[in-house]
């Protein structure tokens, strides 16, 4: 019975990826729901929430309105509330939750009709709660991209668009600020397209020479912005202090040199990496980071990645592994393949990974406000003395 | 004191804004009731908040998720894989739960699901297990069933009527038990009663011995449905007393208690005389500061603005959703005979926009504080309320040091994470 669970908190779902994707930009963001899963996403999947104030709402949906279908009541109360703000937003997101996706509330119409009304842009988000945080991401970043990226803008040498950097897989600790400060360091024009971001970055996105992505959330918008813009993609993050091979692969990329996979994630080795000995459980392109640094430093060749959140055959292994569910995990763990493992510490509550040496590797999409406040640097020395951890059991 | 069943939305039609909360877990999560096990059955989305909310609390081992996908709604077989689900638990979680709590959601509302008979098919194949269908259903947040007092009701359901009675008294609380400090405990013991709360009880057993007690005394108005239930399920008569700091409504409050319990109240006088003295402190160190409440820090903001402005505060700001039958009056009391004071919703953005009309107010609530970032907040501590006198001298007390000291928004944000080991 792989749908039931009970050792892992549910994972953070789309509507809170989407909000995340949203949350540093001039917008105002409804959920359509009756209230808990605004609340599961600004008390347990923002980390940011506390102390901020940002025009995130919910829409109050009530039994009655959604039987009867009536969207108007949602499209008064936004304009009711947009007449209120002191600040006119860029845009005007809507996004989905349970209720709506049963009901079958039409997204893309309400939000052609708010336009009209109000005269800004509205996007609609068909987001349902059913899928995790990533398919959240990717719709929102797309859209956004679609809606507001000027495609008629000139390419500039040294400029780098960071796509999926989201607090969702890096907290808001200094991750993204390390990974961005490491790309102004190797002389590159870096944008984020999530945290820090803006609408005018979004706008000139279209002006990168070469899109990195961080997190496998930006995968999507990557690909669109390759067969559209003609912008090649590498992955990778930040990790430890010694990352000049990620800004290689991204001067390679802008060279023309990108149409594969191998440089896209820093793979180098596509054989059968024989018996395995430790596994990364987290996102896909954050836990190749990790292995090619545990490659390149300490040669280390035996480590398979594993997701919660699907794996891009681009960038994996043979040995890789998509995990879909609490209970294929459990039998994995028991399997005694593994001798060490890297994960978020609520996994390693998991019966089986007792007999595992354990390296904590918070994850938010996870365990939420647990251990977003004690989150790892992935940069610098706090990522060294990881790495350096990771090597030791195996 | 006469309370109606059914509460009714005070605000309805705007959109909502999410304030944190100063707890580490959401409050709307259940203690649990002791050997008993949760299985929430909804979206994934939907149990994240209680999932993480229980690790917080370490009742982590003591409930399940059972996801349902797209296809399950769609096909409406959803309900075919809760026996199983059951059956699993039962096989695999030690101690064997002597009860089950089904968790369903909003979507479930929609699905019109047929709970009586999944419990009845339910008790039939695991008999000798208790079990009851609770709804988090927040799209029916301003129905006359809203998911808090529905919750109380779904669990005292599954008390039996019992032939037997006992010289105990129930007290029917909110989301949290009434503090074993509260002189309440005193009096009832002195009157030869033994209390009884849900949240405190060790055993299923000791929850399932509620159903002997000679009374129940309701403290909180999310409760009193679940009382009337009791009085017609059960036949337990009730007393609805909710909580205030008003010491001629507590004393009101015993008066009927010893009248229905037909014994001697022991003597209060010294509870009375402390409590008032406090209260009279409190109320000489607020003098002309404005004052905002919200049900964060009463569970009855308009009735204690009420009485508070009756003792010469001047009440700037009331922070509200529902009214409940005896706050009604306080509503319309305040609409007609002091219009100057803001009613506005609690979690409506209102508040945001007009922030800086309140911005000096001492706030009696964790929500208003944090909207105006105010300087001085009242905001109680831990998960056991006051009751009786003891309220009374508490919220003073609080009131006290809230306005000595400034509210260190920072430390409850750092309070509010965590918990994830040990």
């Amino acid at each position: 019975m792989s749908q039931l669970t009970f050792y892992l908190a549910p994972f953070s779902s789309d509507y809170a990826g989407a909000c995340s994707a949203l949350f540093d930009l001039n917008a105002m963001v409804v959920i359509h729901d009756g209230h808990c899963c605004t609340s599961n996403y600004t008390s347990f999947d923002e980390p940011r929430w506390f102390g901020r104030h940002r025009p995130i709402y919910c829409s109050g949906l009530r039994e009655i309105d959604a039987i009867m279908g009536n969207d108007r009541e949602l499209l008064r109360k936004i304009t009711m509330t947009l007449d209120g703000l002191e600040k006119r937003p860029d845009f005007i997101a809507l996004l989905g939750s349970p209720v709506p996706s049963i009901i079958g509330t039409d997204f893309q119409g309400v939000s052609r009709e708010l336009e009209s009304e109000v005269g800004i842009p509205v996007i609609g988000l068909a987001t349902t709660g059913l899928s995790y945080y990533d398919r959240g991401i990717d719709l929102a970043m797309q859209a956004l991209a679609r809606r507001f990226c000027d495609l008629t803008q000139p390419g500039e040498k040294g400029r780098v668009n960071v796509l999926g950097l989201t607090p969702l897989d890096f907290s808001d600790n200094e991750n993204a600020a390390d990974l961005l400060m490491y790309l102004c360091g190797e002389g590159w024009d870096a944008h984020s397209f999530m945290m820090g971001t803006n609408i005018e970055d979004i706008r000139e996105a279209s002006r990168a020479e070469v899109n990195l992505v961080a997190s496998r959330a930006g995968i999507g918008l990557a690909d669109w912005m390759e067969k559209s813009l003609g912008i090649p993609w590498v992955s990778g993050t930040v990790f430890g202090t010694e990352n000049r091979s990620l800004s290689d692969r991204l001067q390679k990329a802008a060279e023309g040199g990108v149409s594969g996979g191998d440089n896209r994630s820093g793979i180098t080795y596509k054989g059968s990496d024989g018996e395995t000995g430790g596994l990364i459980i987290g996102d896909q392109i954050i836990a190749n980071s990790i292995r090619e640094r545990l490659e390149e430093r300490y040669g280390i060749r035996n480590v398979a990645v594993g997701s919660f959140f699907g794996l891009d055959t681009r960038l994996s292994r043979p040995q890789d592994l998509y995990i879909r569910s609490e209970e294929e995990l459990m039998k994995l763990l028991r399997s005694g393949k593994w001798g060490m493992a890297a994960a978020d510490p609520l996994i390693f509550e998991i019966p089986g990974a007792e007999r595992l040496q354990q390296v904590d590797l918070p994850h938010v999409a996870v365990s939420s406000r647990l251990y977003w406040h004690d989150y790892l640097r992935f940069g610098g020395k706090e990522g060294d003395a990881f790495l350096e951890r990771c090597a030791g059991c195996l | 004191m006469t309370g109606c069943t059914k509460p009714c939305a005070l605000f309805e039609g705007k959109l909502e804004y999410c304030t944190p909360t100063p707890e580490r877990a959401d409050t709307s999560l259940d203690k649990g009731l002791p050997e008993s096990f949760v299985l929430h059955v909804a979206p994934p989305a939907c149990g994240r908040r209680l999932a993480i909310s229980a690790s917080m609390r370490h009742l982590r081992g003591r409930r399940a998720h059972l996801y349902i996908s797209e296809e399950d709604i769609v096909s409406a077989c959803y309900e075919d894989m809760i026996p199983e689900a059951v059956q699993r638990i039962l096989g695999e979680v030690g101690p064997t739960p002597k009860a089950i709590i089904i968790e369903v959601t909003c979507v479930d509302d929609l699905l019109g699901t047929d709970h009586e008979a999944l419990l009845a098919l339910l008790k039939e194949r695991f008999a000798g297990t208790h079990f009851c269908v609770r709804r988090i259903d927040p799209i029916r947040r301003t129905s006359a069933l809203p998911p808090p007092v529905s919750r109380l009701c779904s669990l005292f359901s599954m008390l039996d009527r019992s032939d037997e009675t006992e010289d105990s008294v129930n007290l029917l609380t909110g989301m949290t038990p009434v503090a074993e400090q509260s002189e309440i405990f005193r009096i009832l013991a002195q009157m030869g009663f033994r209390v009884r709360q849900m949240d405190t009880c060790e055993t299923f057993q000791d929850f399932l011995d509620m159903a002997k007690s000679r009374f129940n005394i309701v403290t909180a108005p999310m409760a009193l449905m679940a009382a009337q239930d009791m009085e017609k399920k059960l036949g337990i008569p009730y007393l609805y007393l909710p909580a205030t700091v008003e010491i001629e409504k507590i004393d009101m409050a015993y008066e009927q208690i010893a009248e229905k319990s037909e014994r001697a109240l022991p003597d209060l006088s010294r509870e009375r005389k402390a409590a008032m003295e406090e209260l009279e402190r409190a109320l000489r160190e607020i003098g002309d500061t404005p004052v905002a409440i919200d049900p964060t820090g009463d569970q009855l903001p308009l009735t204690l603005a009420r009485y508070l402005i009756g003792r010469g505060v001047r009440v700037k700001l009331v922070l509200e959703n529902m009214l409940f039958d005896g706050d009604k009056s306080d509503y319309h009391w305040l609409r007609e005979q002091h219009p100057e004071v803001s009613i506005l919703q609690s979690g409506g953005v209102e508040l945001l926009n007009r922030a800086e009309e309140f911005q000096d107010c001492l706030c009696l609530g964790f929500t208003c504080g944090y909207l105006l970032r105010a300087k001085h907040v009242v905001c109680e501590e831990g998960g056991k309320s006051a009751y009786g006198y003891q309220m009374t001298a508490t919220f003073a007390r609080n009131v006290q040091t809230a306005l000595q000291t400034e509210f260190d928004f920072e430390k409850v944000k750092r309070q509010s994470e965590g918990g994830g080991k040990g």
